[in-house]
């Protein structure tokens, strides 16, 4: 199961993944993402510290949004990432890909400088 | 069913590092591939609705690794021809087979009599295996 719990602020969308964001829930992340790309919210910080797994569909998703939102001038930054996701980050390179912060204020600031 | 499954898988890993030949990070990297294994069943073996069969999970707590077996009777799948992604590229997809070779020592895939199965074994950690052999399996 995934909850996905977004806030605005200062303009960043915050997505909060909390439960596992895999081949069965990654669907569900990508039409929301569907909605932000057509609203031109395309500046977007995941929270990851309450995602406790994550396949490569759900990395798929992802980094389809990171992609789509960098042709609008937008970006994905991660935050909190710990665990299992931070795993997987690492073994394919995303934490080369994305800025990764240890906090959600630390991410939303960096959209400001 | 796979969360559960998963969650089961997990429950064992940390039983491993509560022996200390388990690391947290090999619990991750084992219940990761396993994931990726599942997916690979339900993505491709039984990816025909017409096809449709069922997925068994051996875990396997071996006294010098744990081993993860999938078995289904769908599709062969050719693991050996599978293209390695191009992580530079930030690809969307054909990362499974990769994540699980990376995350185990070893993995093997197999057809025989109408199954397929998928073995996906891991090594205890070195250093601490000769502390846990009192706790794991005796002896």
């Amino acid at each position: 199961m995934l909850k996905i719990k977004l806030e605005e602020v200062d303009n960043v969308t915050v997505g909060y993944l909390s439960g596992n964001l895999d081949a069965s829930t990654a669907p569900e992340l990508k039409s929301q993402i569907e909605k932000l790309v057509d609203e031109r919210k395309v500046d977007v910080v995941f929270n990851l510290s309450d995602l406790e797994l994550i396949d490569s569909s759900g990395v798929g998703a992802i980094v389809s949004l990171f992609k789509r939102v960098r042709t609008l001038q937008g970006d994905v930054k991660i935050a909190e990432i710990t665990g299992q996701p931070a795993e997987i980050f690492k073994l394919l390179r995303l934490d080369k890909a994305f800025q990764i912060f240890s906090t959600t204020e630390e991410a939303i600031s960096k959209f400001r400088s | 069913m796979r969360p559960a499954v998963s969650a089961f898988l997990s429950v064992i890993c940390r039983e491993l590092e509560s022996a200390r030949v388990f690391t947290t990070q090999m619990t991750h990297q084992a219940v990761s591939a396993f994931t990726e294994g599942y997916n690979n069943v339900v993505e491709h073996a039984y990816s025909e609705s017409a096809n449709k069969g069922d997925i068994s999970v051996e875990i396997i707590v071996n006294h010098d690794f744990l081993e993860i077996v999938l078995s289904d009777s769908g599709r062969t799948f050719d693991i050996e021809n599978v293209p390695q992604p191009d992580l530079d590229a930030l690809p969307e997809g054909g990362m499974g087979i990769f994540i699980m070779k990376q995350f185990m020592d070893s993995v093997t895939y197999s057809h025989r009599e109408g199954y397929n199965q998928l073995r996906m074994r891991k090594a205890y950690t070195k250093e601490k295996v000769a502390d846990a052999q009192n706790q794991i399996g005796g002896s």
